[in-house]
């Protein structure tokens, strides 16, 4: 289902329920192993996700958040949760960018060794180095490095530099800057199911979590995860009144939840340094049935997630696929994936220059 | 060779995968297709292969030294490699491959893997000494083409009808031991086998590559258990192996596009207008939308290259603009189509048997043509009828097919004037000049724009028309495990896979 459509089905969704939300609610229903999650409370009471998606005229808001449309959440609940993840979006691509300008920097001598070093490469590897301590967002080539605001800072992010010594590049300070600006602006989320609806789940599974970068014992984990989601969705459905299993239906809840999780998991496994975990429960995170596009399963930071933990892995090509779906198109988008689309192919090109390349038919 | 040969290799395990077609031949001299492709990395080994980083690494090598002016190598072979018929492998195999490749008379359709060897011979049995055309800054990214064995190559030229087709030896981690009757192919697991780092297990004793050609039917076996392995999924089925917990999804990245490509040795499609009317003709999102989903292309390469332009536009789709192309080639509106000089416009169809959704596609294509005017006919061939038809003959209009490169992807060899593998004649001074800057450079940036230069061009003179990209996916049954999947020739770490 398109972004747009599944934006119709959470509308007419939401409506539908507003008027019966109560009718079917269920007194003790039996246990499940989602008990404790949001989408547990949701299926067994709609009524109290009515109240909050209604709440200070933000259904529009959630229904952006639904869809991991983070820049039209306006501004309220769904859009504090959205800042949250826009912080961890952009933590991403700063890692993956810094990554990619320093390898390709350090790499350039190597690969190309009687072409100088660009100027811009070496300015961008040495601003890099130094925005990592700075106070302010990007002493580098943002226009106005008081500028905190997100949007400004985007707004000024759709074409690259132009530096009259340095020549055409894309400022690789840009998702570092916006990463402050959301992280300054981000608030907690608040311990109701406005701070936790359509977020991560935590479930007990009998397998434990993995602590080394050990891809079998990752697959076994995510396996029980599924399971016991699995297990529990399908309890949950039994169980939940008819309203509430509309709703599990039609807005995809149990996998939005089972992508978040499996997200979260991938996030934590590339910041522990285990990357080979971490591409893998990103790539189960995704709904491979709409492949290259933000859906409500497919996040922004999955892809972000896969694009870090490909490079770390030396899979530049990869990576660059995955970033790939963030590229804007119109209007939509992040335009500060652009420069750091640009970082990965010139290092992408960087390490295949030596190479001859194979094809075949079919 | 025989199965028994590797029955105590490993434990009595079998992996069976699908494959649209049996390959005709097994000779890396000659592979053409990703299907020949995948079971030579079953067989053979080169020089260098890629680590799951994707660098480099001594296969069988043992070291290199590059001189100092970067123009000459000594590698060093690995002593304790055999070939699967207990023979040692020495030099001498890899100087007479690298000569049976170059060998203008052989046509190999890998020659442009070894263009940059300008001349190499043994030294001992266990050296050999590299000439290149050119400093090489890093020679052994290139040296991982497939080494035979001296006793298939020293006769020149090599034929692709040589007993060694049917019979191949390698020092891979399986040997073929049999073609069966039902169009499979067994292989089993070397017992000699040496691999890289120490990793001389191989963790299934056998693999059955089985032919099924009814693509619509590979996810069924795979959720029956009929096979255990599936190396590209089509999109429309990944839904349900998705939701499958028996099944594990592998997307991997194999740089793929479809196009139709023109004949531009062959009138009318020799005029840049009539390619470009029948260009402006075709609804292409129409065309791609019952076979799955993926995304469109502008030119030769899918849209997360490094190389892609995404500067350049899409022809319109404009059936106005079709017509208005033709009248200025000649062409008159007829009650029935399009004449000129008496002659009513007609093109063929000319698609490989086992292309994935082909029928598919050239149906709609030819529905769309038909509408406005344009005589479709439609041929499809089996693997000797398109080599012989469309390689060798060059008698064809219009071809549906798909490339697959490599993370490179190098265009070259599709796109230069003298390219081996420019099946649609097209001939273009200035794009030859862009592929030779691209080539020479040795500074990414230039490369990378010169590319997106070849990218407009291509677009421009449009011997094809381009497609779409679809999205890769391996299914395996979660039985297998410790799975990596290269990203272009499958097996490269197959001899890691463990059946459960």
């Amino acid at each position: 289902m398109t972004l747009r459509g599944r934006g119709l089905a959470l509308a007419v969704g939401i409506r539908a329920l507003g008027m019966s939300a109560l009718a079917g609610c269920t007194a003790s229903p039996p246990s499940t192993a989602l008990d404790g999650t949001w989408i547990a409370t949701v299926a067994r009471d709609p009524a109290t996700f009515t109240a909050v998606v209604d709440a200070d005229g933000a259904r529009e808001g959630w229904i952006a958040l639904h869809q991991n449309n983070w820049l039209a959440t306006g501004s309220g609940a769904p859009s504090q949760r959205a800042d949250a993840e826009l912080t961890v979006l952009e933590d991403l691509l700063d890692r993956t960018n810094t990554q990619a300008v320093r390898t390709l920097a350090e790499g350039w001598p190597a690969h190309a060794p009687d072409v100088p070093v660009p100027a811009w490469l070496t300015a961008s590897a040495q601003r890099l180095s130094r925005v990592e301590t700075a106070a302010t967002p990007s002493p580098f080539a943002v226009d106005s490095p008081e500028v905190t605001d997100p949007n400004a800072l985007r707004a000024a992010y759709t074409v690259p530099n132009d530096d009259p010594t340095l020549g055409t590049f894309w400022d690789p300070t840009r998702p570092r800057a916006l990463k402050r600006a959301y992280e300054a602006r981000a608030t907690p989320p608040p311990a109701d199911l406005a701070g936790a609806l359509f977020g991560p789940i935590s479930v007990a599974t009998s397998t434990s979590t993995p602590t080394t970068d050990d891809v079998g014992a990752c697959r076994a984990f995510g396996q029980a995860l599924n399971g016991v989601i699995d297990a529990g969705a399908e309890a949950l459905a039994a169980s939940a009144p008819p309203e509430g299993q509309a709703l599990l239906r039609e807005l995809g809840l149990v996998e939005v939840a089972r992508s978040r999780t499996l997200t979260g998991l991938a996030v934590t496994a590339l910041r522990a340094e285990r990357p080979t975990c971490a591409a893998w429960y990103a790539q189960q995170a995704l709904d491979h049935t709409a492949p290259r596009s933000i859906t409500p399963t497919n996040s922004p930071t999955v892809y972000a997630v896969i694009a870090a933990a490909n490079l770390q892995l030396g899979h530049v090509r990869e990576a660059l696929d995955a970033l790939n779906v963030l590229r804007p198109k119109g209007a939509d988008g992040y335009p500060e994936a652009l420069g750091v689309i640009e970082a990965v192919s010139d290092l992408a090109v960087q390490q295949g220059m030596d190479r001859n390349g194979a094809s075949g038919e079919n | 060779m025989s199965v028994a040969l590797a029955a105590g290799t490993a434990g009595a395990s079998q992996l069976r995968y699908a494959e649209d077609q049996t390959p005709a031949i097994v000779n890396p001299l000659f592979t053409s297709s990703m299907t020949e492709t995948r079971v030579a990395e079953l067989l053979f080994q080169s020089l260098y292969t890629d680590d799951h980083t994707l660098a480099a690494v001594p296969q069988l090598a043992e070291s290199g030294e590059l001189s100092a002016d970067r123009q000459h190598m000594t590698v060093r072979l690995r002593e304790d490699i055999t070939w699967q018929d207990g023979s040692p492998f020495t030099a001498r195999d890899v100087v007479l491959t690298v000569k049976a490749m170059k060998d203008p008379a052989t046509a190999s359709t890998e020659a442009a893997r070894v263009s940059f060897i300008a001349d190499l011979r043994e030294s001992g049995t266990s050296a050999v000494e590299f000439d290149f055309v050119r400093p090489e800054l890093r020679p052994e990214d290139k040296l991982t083409f497939k080494i035979l064995p001296a006793a298939a190559v020293q006769t020149l030229p090599v034929k692709r009808t040589s007993p060694f087709r049917l019979n191949p030896i390698g020092t891979g981690p399986w040997s073929l031991s049999k073609f069966n009757d039902d169009n499979s192919i067994s292989f089993a697991a070397n017992p000699g086998y040496k691999g890289v780092d120490g990793k001389d297990d191989v963790g299934i004793s056998q693999i059955v590559l089985k032919e099924v050609a009814d693509k619509n039917y590979q996810a069924k076996l795979l959720l029956y258990e009929s096979v255990d392995a599936l190396v590209r999924v089509l999109p429309r089925d990944l839904a349900m192996l998705q939701s499958n917990r028996k099944v594990e999804l592998y997307p991997y990245q194999t740089n793929s596009w479809w196009y139709g490509g023109f004949n531009l040795q062959r009138a009318p499609f020799d005029d840049p207008k009539v390619r470009q009317a029948v260009s402006q003709m075709l609804d292409v999102p129409d065309m791609l939308a019952p076979i799955g989903t993926g995304e469109l292309i502008t030119g030769p390469y899918v849209p997360s290259s490094p190389y892609y332009n995404h500067a350049t536009k899409p022809w319109p789709h404009d059936a106005a603009g079709a017509s208005t192309l033709l009248n200025a080639a000649g062409y008159q509106r007829g009650s029935d189509g399009w004449y000129k000089a008496g002659k009513k416009l007609s093109i063929t169809v000319s698609a490989h048997r086992s292309l994935e959704s082909a029928q598919e596609v050239t149906i709609n294509l030819q529905s769309q043509l038909q509408a406005q005017g344009v005589e479709v006919a439609i041929n499809f061939l089996d693997d000797p009828q398109w080599r012989q038809q469309v390689w060798r003959d060059r008698n064809f209009d219009f071809v549906l097919s798909q490339w697959t490169f490599d993370r490179n992807e190098d265009i070259r060899e599709q796109f230069y004037s003298t390219g081996s593998r420019n099946l649609t004649g097209l001939k273009d001074a200035e794009l030859d000049k862009l592929f030779d800057t691209a080539r020479s450079t040795a500074d990414p940036v230039v490369r990378k724009a010169t590319f997106r230069q070849v990218h407009q061009r291509v677009h421009d003179d449009m011997p094809m028309v381009f497609l779409w990209t679809l999205d890769s996916y391996a299914a395996l049954s979660t039985r297998v495990k410790n799975v990596t999947v290269h990203p272009f020739a499958f097996f490269t770490w197959a001899n890691e896979w463990q059946m459960q």
